[in-house]
Order: structure tokens, then sequence, then C-alpha cells
């Protein structure tokens, strides 16, 4: 009798650690997931503005060089690695571009159409 | 100022910088200004607990005028909040120790950042090169 109920409260304490587990793990995510959110929030308008720098730079300056091409790299890099927070299109956009920019002569009107696109969608980010 | 006047000059600053027109040092000597001194460029290159400015990514150009820009990328905090805010900031002295700040669109200074970005690795090229030659012996 005694070693039923000890299986039984044995099972129910494993049932509750489990829960517990996975409970801590959906906390985990949602802090991340508020944090990310109010980082992000905090530096959208510097992050729209180099986006918008990059965009002016192609565009009215004709800048297509090595050092331009790595330094977006590393900047779209970041932005996806860091905001995984953000809407599905925005995110499948940085990493067209970052993709497009690994390259040593990247399409500069395909990156530039993406840049124009991607704007408003970091804009209208919540 | 007339915003489009200023709108117009960083853009030729942009197009002018790309050509070689203008030239650009960075601002590493001005890391460590003692803020007590009389000197116009503490109000440009100061960092405190609340303000710190990236002296590698700043730069000081100079235009054919003699006149000295200052494109400083400085990141400050919120005493108040803790909200710390990244951004370029734009000087231009007109005569000497005597800089004013404009107020531009932030687009438009990283636009301006980007070209002298690309104007400094051309500048550095042959630096690198010797490095590179270095590491290759």
């Amino acid at each position: 009798m005694f070693s039923c109920i000890e299986h039984f409260v044995g099972l129910v304490g494993s049932i509750l650690s489990i829960a517990t587990f996975f409970l801590a793990l959906r906390f985990r995510a949602k802090v991340m997931h508020l944090r990310e959110t109010d980082d992000f929030h905090k530096n959208r308008d510097s992050i729209v503005s180099q986006v918008k720098g990059f965009q002016s730079s192609i565009s009215k300056d004709d800048l297509k060089d090595e050092t331009i091409r790595n330094t977006m790299y590393i900047f779209f890099l970041n932005l996806y690695s860091r905001y995984k927070n953000l809407g599905f299109s925005t995110l499948c956009l940085i990493k067209q571009i970052t993709k497009d920019l690994d390259h040593s002569d990247p399409d500069w009107n395909k990156v530039l159409r993406k840049l124009v696109k991607l704007i408003p969608l970091l804009e209208r980010e919540i | 100022m007339n915003i489009s006047k200023t709108q117009q000059f960083i853009e030729r600053l942009s197009s002018d910088t790309l050509k070689g027109a203008i030239e650009w040092e960075r601002s590493t000597p001005y890391a460590g200004i003692d803020p007590d001194s009389p000197s116009g460029k503490v109000a440009i290159f100061f960092s405190n607990e609340y303000r710190k400015v990236n002296y590698y990514d700043s730069f000081i150009g100079r235009l054919p005028s003699s006149a000295f820009v200052y494109l400083v990328d400085a990141t400050t905090l919120s005493g108040r909040d803790g909200t710390m805010i990244h951004g370029l900031e734009f000087y231009i002295e007109d005569s000497i120790d005597h800089p004013h700040q404009l107020y531009v669109d932030q687009a438009l200074l990283y636009q301006l950042r980007n070209s002298v970005n690309s104007y400094m690795a051309k500048k550095e090229a042959p630096l690198e090169g010797l490095i590179n030659d270095y590491l290759n012996s």
C-alpha cells in the first residue's frame, strides 16, 4: 500500500518538476522578448536613420564600394541576431539583404529596392 | 538656420568627401580631453558618465575655406530613466574655437559618415598594405 502511495507521490512530483521547468523556460522566453522589444524601441530611430543613410549613400552618392558593403553586412547581421522578435517579413527581408551583401560584388539595385521596402516595415514594428 | 540649406550643405559635404575634396581625420587625439580646458573643443568632445564619445568613429573635416566641421558619434545616457540614446552630432566651427552645433536629420549624418568611412578606408589603405606585407612575410 505504502509502496503504491510512494510511487504516486513520486510521479506527481516528477510531473510537477517537469511542468515547473517548462514554465521557467516560457517565463525566460517572455522576459527576453520584453527586453528585446524595449531595446528595439529605444534604438528604432537610430536604426531607421542608419538604413536611410545607407539608402541615400547608394542612390544619391553612388557609393558601392567594399567599405560600405562590409559596414552594411555587419549592421544587418547584428540587427538579425539581436532582434529575433521583429515581424516575420521584417526578419526575412533583413536576412535577404544580409545574404545579398555576402558577395564581393552584390547587386546594388536589388539591395536598394529591399532597403526601400525595409524602412516602413521597421517604422511599423510595435 | 534654413533647414533645406543645411541639408544641401551636408549632401554636398558627402559628395565632396567621396571626390576627396575634403580632408578628414579621426578624432582620437581628443580622447581624454581635459573638461576644464578653455578650448572650444571641450563642448564637442567631452565625455563623462552621461555622455560617451566614440573617438575612433568621430571625425574632423577641413573645408576648402579652412573652416572645420566635426562629425561626432556619441551615446548619451538619460539621468532620469537610464535611457541610452546613440546618434551622430554635427558641429561647424566658423572661427577658431567657436563651434556651433547644427541640428540635422540623423539619416543625412549617417549618409555623410558612410562617405567619410569610405574616404578613411582609402586614406588608411597604404597602412593596411604595410600590415598585410608584414603578416605575409
